[in-house]
């Protein structure tokens, strides 16, 4: 499998150093590939059936038939799903790579890494420096150089050994195309450095073949000879055929560009006859006409010439035209020096056919590149359509998923908003309650009030009545200051409430004289103190019963509060002997004024206010009194008290 | 021979307390009857016959304004006493109707009586009947201003007033119709009546009514009314009046 080493060994002749270097990565790529054409027993399908045949071709050097074989495989693999496992992807990859088909073989690595397929560490190995080096052959040699660094890096960070000496080797051969020589034996020193200390038996010899290589093309000739020499006896305690042909015929040819003549043509004759056991026609083709070329500088025609011959039958055997073109060349040299012009023609004429019909087939080669290339980009923009579809359906569930959250967020939000616009309620409920006290506040410091009140004084004053005026302002100022305190309160005592009632009853009844009477009276039970109720909540009926009962009832008026204490209330009853609601009514109804009894209004609020506050049930209910005879007597008002405690 | 007048209100100090002030300080004026409401204050005017009522605003059965209605002739002239109330004060104002507030200070009491008696002596005068009070009582905003002009008591339809302009302590009215009336009473007693109104005050001498704003002259600060006139807008107002129309044009 190491044939394309001996290309190198014609490289001088050529010149074609490039093409030599790429396809001397080709061997190195597959360094790391399973053992290949072993794998006959398994049946993976008829691709990778075609797959081994290219790699059994391939094995015997016979490219053509590889190739046609691969090509199969190729249109097989197009045509269904490609789902094999490491190795096998491994192996065909390789093949691919082979056939000068780098780009499709990269593309079927590119899939394991893809799908993350579960690799071990020297599956991971072997994938990630075959893909390096298909990248290397794809001509990208900035991509292969980042994917070696970055191999060389994962393979520090994971201690895979291996990848790193690889990755080394890989490395090197792209200093070695760009002509950065130093860097080129430094890092095969590390290479080789490392194989020695792992002991990697393998690599070292390989790693010494790339140095042997470097030597000889530096033309330092006795320590290239020495790489080749220990490559071959590492290869040989390995037991690797293919090795110690490849390092033999390697070593051979050194020795014969250090002129070093029968020792180039014993190793030849070796390596031949290696070469035959293992059918590497390639090898043997090559090694036919290396032998005549020895030969011919040992200045012996005949046997050059024989094996010249040799060498052109079993390249023609496999259109080898590289080789043949190479020998019909040195054929050509040595009868042009020996004179014999019509045979130098003739070898002349076939070498220019061969080395034409070597650049068509080369040529050819680079067109199937490209075209290689072309289709695996179209492969790739295929896979990034699909994997954009999936995308789009993984958007779908996210955005379900999304959607889902969304819905969820909404709805605590909506709870919390719930929860909070709740207790805004209450604090609304709170201020309303204080709002409203504040203008029933008004409704008792109603300014009729107040200033009728101050008129009563001033004209005590000006009858010069002193006891009088003092009773008068004691108690407006009394009221006045309960009245201010009281404000900063929703609730208050029973006893301060009644206290007020009582207060407001004491000056109408002065500013009415004796037509009005009034009285107070409370359960011995009822324990004033305890009981809490809000604020201002009697003295509205108070001023109802008399501004609307008592006022305009001719005569005398009375007007009383009683308080029993039940089960779970305390009963109040204001009740006056007025003209009842109806009369008064209609009296308000027949004249201009606006500021009609607004109390009672914002009574009924106010209760609604507190019974939200406290879920109480505080209930007023008004009821017309008649006489036995049928006529309105009066109005009652019954105020069913629930129990509030001090918050 | 003493002006004859009735006391109306359902306070009985209140009612002993004019009576008093009367016996006292006001020798032109006897008190020819009392009465604790509405419905009795009829009968006892009816049967006194007095020149001057003093009224309580405030009154059970019926107030003080309903016994107006009762008397659509104007039988006599009215001082309103009222502990208080600010939409009646208000139409009383603008109705250039006399009042008193409780508590009553003797000296606005006595100020108040001579101011009667003076009118009463010019008998040019023609003393308003009480159909303007009522009108602007019933509406939201007074709708009719009366002025004291030099031929008598006008009724200014108060949205046909273009502006009004200062002359010491007299002010001249610009009517929509063109008219031009002189008050006698200064500027700034408008500006607080009519507050509630449409009136801006472009300029120290200057009410104007903003319902008739032509355009404004940004540049020179003035502003041009519908009957073409021009008033001048203090620098200081210039941000307000915009606020004001831009609230007007809403």
């Amino acid at each position: 499998m190491n044939y394309f080493y001996f290309i190198i060994e014609n490289m001088a002749r050529t010149g074609i150093h490039t093409v030599v270097f790429l396809l001397l990565i080709v061997h190195i790529l597959f360094l790391y590939s399973p053992t290949r054409g072993e794998h006959g027993q398994r049946s993976s399908g008829s691709a990778m059936d075609m797959v081994r045949k290219a790699d059994s071709f391939l094995v015997v050097q016979d490219i053509r038939m590889a190739q046609r074989w691969a090509m199969k495989a190729k249109a097989q693999i197009f045509a269904s799903e490609f789902n094999e496992d490491v190795p096998t992807t491994l192996l065909a990859a390789g093949v691919f790579g082979d056939v000068f088909q780098p780009g499709f073989g990269f593309s079927l690595l590119d899939r394991l890494i893809r799908e993350k397929v579960r690799m071990s560490p020297g599956e991971e190995t072997k994938v990630r420096n075959l893909m390096a080096g298909l990248t290397f052959q794809m001509g990208d040699y900035d991509d292969a150089l980042t994917m070696y660094q970055a191999n060389l890096a994962l393979a520090r960070e994971r201690g895979l050994d291996s990848l790193k000496i690889l990755s080394w080797m890989g490395l090197s051969h792209i200093a070695g195309v760009k002509q950065e020589r130093n860097q080129q034996i430094g890092y095969l020193e590390d290479a080789l450095a490392w194989t020695m200390h792992t002991g990697y038996k393998g690599l070292e010899a390989e790693t010494r073949m790339m140095t042997g290589d470097y030597y000889m093309l530096a033309g330092l000739l006795p320590a290239s000879r020495e790489s080749f020499l220990q490559a071959q006896r590492l290869f040989v305690s390995r037991r690797d055929s293919a090795g110690m042909l490849s390092s033999r015929l390697r070593g051979a040819w050194v020795a014969y560009l250090m002129k070093d003549y029968p020792v180039a043509l014993a190793e030849f004759r070796n390596g031949l006859t290696l070469a035959l056991n293992l059918s590497r026609h390639f090898s043997i083709a090559n090694t036919y006409g290396n032998i005549g070329t020895v030969f011919r500088d040992m200045d012996q025609s005949d046997s050059a010439a024989i094996y010249y011959q040799k060498g052109i039958k079993e390249a023609s055997r496999i259109n080898d035209y590289y080789n043949i073109s190479w020998i019909c060349f040195d054929r050509y040299e040595m009868f042009r020096k020996s004179g014999d012009l019509q045979k130098a023609l003739d070898s002349y004429i076939l070498h220019k056919q061969y080395s034409d019909s070597l650049e068509a087939q080369q040529s050819r080669r680079y067109l199937e590149q490209t075209r290689a290339v072309y289709e695996e980009e179209s492969r790739q923009q295929q896979l990034e359509l699909l994997s954009l579809k999936l995308k789009q359906q993984r958007m779908l569930v996210y955005a379900l998923a999304g959607g889902g959250i969304l819905v969820i967020v909404i709805l605590v939000l909506v709870i919390l908003q719930i929860r909070l616009n709740n207790r805004r309620k209450m604090a609304e409920i709170k201020r309303s309650m204080t709002e409203l006290t504040q203008r029933n506040l008004r409704q008792q410091m109603n300014p009729h009030f107040i200033f009728n009140i101050l008129n009563s004084i001033q004209y005590a004053i000006y009858q010069k009545d002193t006891v009088t005026v003092n009773e008068y302002l004691g108690k407006f100022s009394l009221l006045m200051r309960k009245t201010l305190e009281n404000s900063r309160h929703t609730t208050i005592t029973l006893k301060e409430e009644l206290d007020m009632a009582a207060l407001y009853l004491e000056l109408e009844a002065i500013r009415f004289k004796d037509k009005l009477t009034w009285e107070i009276k409370v359960d011995d039970e009822i324990d004033l103190l305890d009981c809490r109720v809000p604020a201002m909540l009697i003295q509205p009926f108070l001023e109802n019963a008399i501004s609307h009962g008592l006022k305009n009832k001719p005569g005398h008026g009375h007007v009383a509060i009683f308080l029993t204490q039940q089960e779970d209330h305390i009963r109040c009853v204001v009740e006056d002997d007025g003209i009842g609601r109806k009369a008064a009514a209609g009296i308000a109804a027949e004249t201009n004024a606006r500021h009609q009894s607004l109390g009672t209004a914002i009574i009924q609020s106010r209760v609604e206010l507190i019974n939200d506050l406290y879920a109480k049930d505080l209930k007023i209910a008004i009821e017309d009194l008649y006489d036995p005879s049928g006529k309105p007597c009066g109005t009652r008002v019954v105020i069913h008290l629930p129990v509030i405690l001090k918050q | 021979m003493r002006i004859k007048t009735v006391v109306i209100d359902d306070e009985p100090d209140a009612v002993n307390f004019i009576c008093s002030i009367i016996h006292d300080h006001c020798p032109e004026l006897e008190v020819a009857g009392i009465a604790h409401s509405a419905a009795e204050s009829e009968l006892v005017i009816r049967r006194s016959k007095p020149a001057l009522v003093f009224l309580d605003v405030e009154m059970p059965m019926g107030n003080g304004f309903d016994l107006l209605t009762r008397f659509p002739k104007k039988e006599f002239d009215v001082i309103f006493v009222t502990a208080f109330d600010h939409y009646a004060i208000r139409a009383i104002k603008f109705s250039a109707v006399d009042y008193i507030l409780k508590p009553i200070r003797i000296r606005e009491f006595t100020e108040s009586v001579n101011k009667y008696l003076l009118t009463r002596l010019n008998e040019s005068q023609n003393i308003p009947s009480y159909d303007l009070l009522l009108e602007n009582l019933r509406a939201p905003l007074p709708l009719k201003l009366a002025v004291s002009a030099f031929g008598g008591v006008e009724y200014l339809t108060i949205a046909d007033i273009i502006r009004i302009e200062s002359d010491g302590s007299y002010s001249h009215f610009f009517m929509r119709n063109g008219r031009k009336i002189m008050v006698s009473r200064n500027l700034k007693e408008y500006h607080e009546l009519l507050n509630d109104h449409s009136f801006f005050r472009a300029h120290h001498s200057h009410l104007i009514n903003l319902m008739f704003v032509k355009r404004f002259m940004r540049l020179e600060g003035i502003i041009e009314l519908e009957d073409g006139s021009r008033v001048p807008v203090s620098r200081s107002k210039k941000t307000l009046f915009l606020h004001h129309m831009s609230q007007i044009s809403k």
